[in-house]
C-alpha cells in the first residue's frame, strides 16, 4: 500500500482555531454599513385562511424601513423537483404550520423591528388540522398544501427481484411495525443571514447555508431573478444535517426587504423560532416483513412506509426514495418489494437529518433481523455475518458494492467490545446492541451534479484551494487542503482555504449524502495534476527533461528517478511568475459519470459509489427500577476507506452515533391538538450532550474505493445509520423487552416492563 | 403521429404511458411540452421566458439527442416514431 505524506494523517483542522477562540465569524456576526435589522412575525396557528394582514401601524413606527407580506413575492412556487413545486417564499393565502413566518419587518435596531411586530394585525380564519399520517390519509382529510390536491405529496413503488420467489423460499418469515418521531435537526447556529443589494441591482446574500446552491436557484426561481443577479458567500458555518439547504422566509425576507429599503438586512432567529418552525425530520409508521432461511440468509423483505413531512415535500421524496432504495444494503437480499408514500400535514416542514430516512430505514430492517436472529437462535453477530454484503456484490436494484469492509468491521467490533465474553456472564441490567449501515459516498442527480476546485497558486509558492463544497463542521476544507497537499508534494501548512463564493467557485449541487470527500477530493486531484502539469511545462526546459518526467515531492520539482536532478517548488514558481508572465490555476471537476442517474420510476440501477459500512455495537447498562438508559461504551468497526484524516474520520463517527443516540433515547417535537408546537425551548427539548455520549472507539477497517480520491470513502452517515438500532437491540438484550416505537423513553420501558412481568 | 416517452418519473402519474398521439401530421417539441403540461396532474411547466426558454429543471432529449441540437430547439419538429426523453433536474438530495 503507498504510503502518504499528509494524506492518512490527523492534521490540525484549517477552522479548528478560529473556531475554538470565537473569531469565527458566522452569519449572525456580519455587520454592514447603514445595515438594517429583519424580524419575521409568525403564525399562532397551524392551519388558517389569511384573511387580512394591516401593516400600517408597523409602518408608521418611527424607525421602521419595511414590512413584508407573501403578497410582495411573486407568487411562483418552487421545490425541489420541478413535477411537485408546492412551496412559496411566505404564505399568500393561508397558513401551513405553527410558527410559519407571515410578514417581516425591517428596522433601525432589533427592538424596534420587535416592537413593529406587536402593530400588525393579521386575521385569520382557522381551517382543521392535519397532524398525522393516518389524518392526512383520512377520507375527506382537509387538503393541507393549496398547490395539490392530496395529501399524498410523493409515492415510490418499487420491486427489486422475485419477492414472491423469496416468500416461498423462506422458511421462517417476520412481519413486525416499527415508527420514529419528529425530531429538531439539531445544528448549533440558528438560521441567520445578511442581504445586500449594491447600485446595480446585485443581490449578495451571506447567509448560514448547508447547500448555497440549492438556495440560489430556488431563490432566483421564486423571486424571478436572474441566476447572474445574485452572488452566494458562505461564512462559517454551524452545522447543517440536512437542515439548511433551502431558502427560507429568513433569506427571501432579508433579501426582499434590503431591494426595498436599498440597505443592508440581516436577519438571525433565536432558536426558539427554529425549534418551532424549521425543519425536522419526518415522522415514520413503517411495516417490514422478512423472509429467511433457518440459517439465517434472507430470501425476501417486504416494506411499507409512511413518512409524514409536514406541508411542504422538500426533500421527502428524497427520503422516501432513499428509504426503499438502500434496504439493498448493508446485508444482501436478494428481493425486496417496497411502496413509500410521503404525506403533508399541519407540522413543522421537514427536510431530514443527518443519514436521511436510511436511518428510519435501518432501525426497522436491523431490529426486525435481531429478533429473526433471536426467534431462530442464531447469535446477532452472525446474523449480521451471514448476510453482510461483501466485495464485488449487486444488490436487488442494481447497485454495485465495489468494495466492502462490512465483514471485517463486524469482527472488529464484536471483538472490541468483548461480545463472546458478555454472552458467559454480564451483570444485570447489562446488555450489548449491534447494528450496521451502509452509505453512499453521493448519488447522482439530474441537472448540474459535478464538483468543481480550483487551486490559485501564489507568488510565495503557497496554493489557495476554493471548492464549491460547504464547510459546514465537517472537516471538508481540511481534507481538500490535505489532498491537495499531498498530490502536489507540499507540506499542509503551505495550502490555504479559499473563501466560498459563487463569483469564484462553482457550487455543488449540494452538501448531502457524503459525496464532498469523494466527488469534491477528487476533483481536488485533478486540479493539482492539472497544476503540475502545468509548472511541468514551464520548467522542463532548465531540467533537460521532459514535462512527463517530472515528480513533485517535498517542496521540490525533480526528474523521476534522480530526485537530486531538480528545482525547488519556490524557484518553479517564480520561473512561472517571473520568466513565463504566467500566474497559475490548476482546474478540476469530476463526477460519477458511470453511474446511474436516479430512476424515481423503479428505484433501480447503480445509483452510487464508494458505499462506506459501519458495524456498530454498543454496551448499555438499563435501570429497570427508572427505565433510564445509559449508554457505556460503543465501538464502532467503520470501513470509510482510506481515512484522509483519521481524527477527524472518528469525530464523524461518533458525532453521527452521538446525534442519533438522541434521536433513540429522548427527543421529540411535540403538538397539541391545534398542531401547537409544544416544547421549542432548549429548557424543553432535550438533545444529547457531552453526559448522555458514551466512551467512544473507531476501529478503522482501511479498504481501498477503487474511484474514491486516495481510496477515501465518504463518512459521517453511516455511524447516524446505524445507533438506534443498536440502542434499541442493546436494550432488548439488557432486560429482554422491545420496543418499536421511537424514542426509548423510560416511561416505554417500564411499560414494557410491566406488561413482560405480566403486572 | 405518434411520439414515445421516456423519463426517469411519473410523467404523467403512470408507469404505464409510454407514448403520445396527436391527431395531427406534426407537432413541435413545444407543442408536446405543452400537451403533456394539460395532461400532468401537477400543471408541470416545462418552459420559461415566456415559452421561450426550456427552465433550468429539465433535461429533454430527441431520440437520444440534446434538444439543443435539434433544428429550431424547441421549434423543432417531431416525427412519427420519435421518442423524447425528459428527465428531472433536481435542486435537493440525499
Amino acid at each position: 500500500m503507498k504510503s502518504y505524506s499528509v494524506v492518512g494523517k490527523s492534521v490540525e483542522r484549517t477552522d479548528a482555531r478560529v473556531k475554538v477562540t470565537g473569531s469565527a465569524r458566522y452569519a449572525g456576526d456580519l455587520i454592514a454599513p447603514g445595515m438594517l435589522h429583519g424580524k419575521l412575525l409568525r403564525s399562532p396557528l397551524a392551519h388558517a385562511r389569511i384573511l387580512n394582514i394591516d401593516t400600517s401601524r408597523a409602518r408608521a413606527l418611527p424607525g421602521v424601513r419595511a414590512v413584508i407580506t407573501g403578497k410582495d413575492f411573486p407568487g411562483i412556487p418552487f421545490g425541489t423537483r420541478p413535477d411537485i413545486r408546492d412551496q412559496l417564499p411566505m404564505p399568500i393565502t393561508k397558513v401551513h404550520h405553527f410558527g410559519e413566518g407571515v410578514t417581516a419587518v425591517a428596522a433601525v435596531d432589533e427592538d424596534t423591528a420587535e416592537e413593529a411586530l406587536d402593530l400588525i394585525t393579521v386575521d385569520y380564519e382557522e381551517l382543521p388540522v392535519v397532524l398525522t399520517a393516518q389524518d392526512a390519509l383520512a377520507p375527506n382529510a382537509p387538503f393541507v398544501n393549496e398547490f395539490k390536491n392530496s395529501n399524498i405529496a410523493y409515492f415510490s413503488d418499487f420491486v427489486f427481484g422475485d419477492v414472491d420467489k423469496g416468500f416461498k423460499e423462506a422458511e421462517y418469515i417476520k412481519e413486525e411495525t416499527f415508527s420514529s418521531q419528529r425530531v429538531s435537526v439539531g445544528f448549533i447556529e440558528p438560521h441567520a443571514c445578511l442581504a445586500e443589494v449594491d447600485a446595480t441591482g446585485r443581490i449578495l446574500l451571506q447567509g448560514s447555508k448547508q447547500s448555497p446552491y440549492i438556495t440560489w436557484r430556488h431563490m432566483c426561481r421564486a423571486m424571478d431573478i436572474p441566476l447572474s443577479k445574485v452572488r452566494m458567500v458562505n461564512p462559517f458555518v454551524g452545522g447543517g444535517f440536512s437542515g439548511k439547504h433551502d431558502p427560507f422566509d429568513v433569506d427571501f425576507s432579508a433579501v426582499k426587504l434590503a431591494q426595498i429599503t436599498g440597505k443592508p438586512v440581516k436577519i438571525v432567529l433565536n432558536y426558539d423560532e427554529v425549534l418551532a418552525a424549521y425543519r425536522q425530520r419526518n415522522a415514520m409508521d413503517a411495516k417490514l416483513k422478512i423472509g429467511v432461511k433457518k440459517n439465517g440468509v434472507i430470501t425476501a423483505l417486504r416494506a411499507e412506509n409512511i413518512l409524514e413531512g409536514g406541508p411542504i415535500s422538500g426533500i421527502g421524496p428524497f427520503n422516501i426514495y432513499f428509504f426503499g432504495a438502500f434496504l439493498n444494503v448493508p446485508y444482501k437480499i436478494p428481493a425486496i418489494e417496497y411502496h413509500g408514500k410521503l404525506v403533508y400535514s399541519n407540522r413543522a416542514p421537514c427536510g431530514t437529518v443527518r443519514g436521511q430516512e436510511i436511518v428510519l430505514a435501518q432501525f426497522a430492517l436491523d431490529s426486525l433481523l435481531h429478533m429473526v436472529g433471536e426467534d431462530l437462535g442464531i447469535d446477532p453477530v452472525e446474523m449480521r455475518l451471514i448476510n453482510a454484503v461483501t466485495d464485488n456484490w449487486r444488490c436487488a436494484n442494481g447497485l454495485v458494492v465495489d468494495v466492502s469492509g462490512l465483514p471485517q468491521c463486524i469482527e472488529k467490533s464484536a471483538q472490541k467490545i468483548g461480545w463472546k465474553e458478555s454472552r458467559k456472564s454480564r451483570p444485570a441490567g447489562r446488555g450489548i446492541g449491534f447494528s450496521c449501515a451502509s452509505h453512499p459516498s453521493g448519488t447522482r442527480l439530474g441537472g448540474h451534479f459535478g464538483s468543481s476546485v480550483m487551486l490559485k497558486l501564489l507568488e510565495d509558492g503557497k496554493v489557495i484551494v476554493t471548492h464549491g463544497a460547504t464547510e459546514l463542521g465537517q472537516g471538508a476544507n481540511t481534507v481538500f487542503c490535505q489532498m491537495a497537499a499531498e498530490e502536489l508534494g507540499l507540506p499542509f501548512e503551505d495550502i490555504l482555504q479559499g473563501v466560498s463564493d459563487s463569483d469564484t467557485a462553482i457550487l455543488d449541487c449540494g452538501m448531502f449524502g457524503d459525496r464532498a470527500t469523494y466527488w469534491d477530493g477528487n476533483a481536488t486531484i485533478i486540479a493539482a495534476r492539472d497544476l503540475k502539469k502545468q509548472l511541468a511545462e514551464i520548467v522542463a526546459g532548465d531540467l533537460d527533461a521532459d514535462p512527463d518526467e517530472l515528480e513533485f515531492e517535498n517542496r521540490r520539482v525533480f526528474v523521476r528517478g534522480n530526485p537530486k536532478w531538480g528545482m525547488d517548488w519556490l524557484l518553479a514558481v517564480r520561473k512561472a511568475y517571473y520568466e513565463q508572465g504566467a500566474p497559475l490555476y490548476g482546474r478540476g471537476n469530476w463526477a460519477a459519470t458511470d453511474i446511474d442517474i436516479v430512476d424515481w420510476k423503479t428505484g433501480k440501477g447503480n445509483l452510487a459509489h464508494g458505499l462506506d459500512f459501519i458495524a456498530s455495537a454498543i454496551d448499555i447498562e438499563v435501570d429497570k427500577e427508572t427505565g433510564q438508559v445509559t449508554l457505556l461504551r460503543s465501538v464502532h468497526g467503520d470501513d470509510a476507506g482510506q481515512p484522509i484524516n483519521p481524527a477527524m474520520l472518528e469525530g464523524q463517527v461518533n458525532g453521527g452515533s452521538a446525534h442519533m443516540a438522541g434521536h433513540a433515547l429522548f427527543e421529540e417535537s411535540l403538538y397539541d391538538e391545534k398542531g401547537r408546537i409544544l416544547n421549542h425551548t432548549w429548557r424543553d427539548y432535550k438533545q444529547p450532550t457531552a453526559l448522555d455520549v458514551p466512551e467512544s472507539i473507531v476501529e478503522h477497517v482501511h479498504t481501498h474505493d477503487p474511484y474514491g480520491p486516495f481510496g477515501a470513502k465518504g463518512a459521517g452517515e453511516a455511524s447516524s445509520c446505524s445507533t438506534i438500532a443498536a440502542i434499541a437491540n442493546g436494550i432488548y438484550d439488557a432486560i429482554g423487552v422491545r420496543i418499536k416505537d421511537l424514542p426509548l423513553t423510560p416511561e416505554k420501558i417500564l411499560q414494557a416492563l410491566k406488561t413482560k412481568e405480566g403486572k | 403521429m405518434r411520439v414515445y416517452l421516456e423519463s426517469n418519473f411519473l410523467l404523467l402519474g403512470s408507469e404505464t404511458i409510454e407514448s403520445i398521439d396527436f391527431e395531427l401530421p406534426e407537432v413541435s417539441l413545444k407543442e408536446l411540452l405543452a400537451a403533456l403540461s394539460r395532461r400532468s396532474a401537477d400543471s408541470l411547466e416545462f418552459l420559461r421566458n415566456d415559452g421561450t426558454d426550456l427552465s433550468l429543471d429539465w433535461d429533454i432529449e430527441v431520440n437520444g439527442r440534446s434538444f439543443g441540437l435539434c433544428d429550431g430547439g424547441l421549434e423543432a419538429i417531431l416525427n412519427d416514431g420519435d421518442t423524447v426523453t425528459i428527465k428531472l433536474a433536481l435542486l435537493g438530495g440525499g
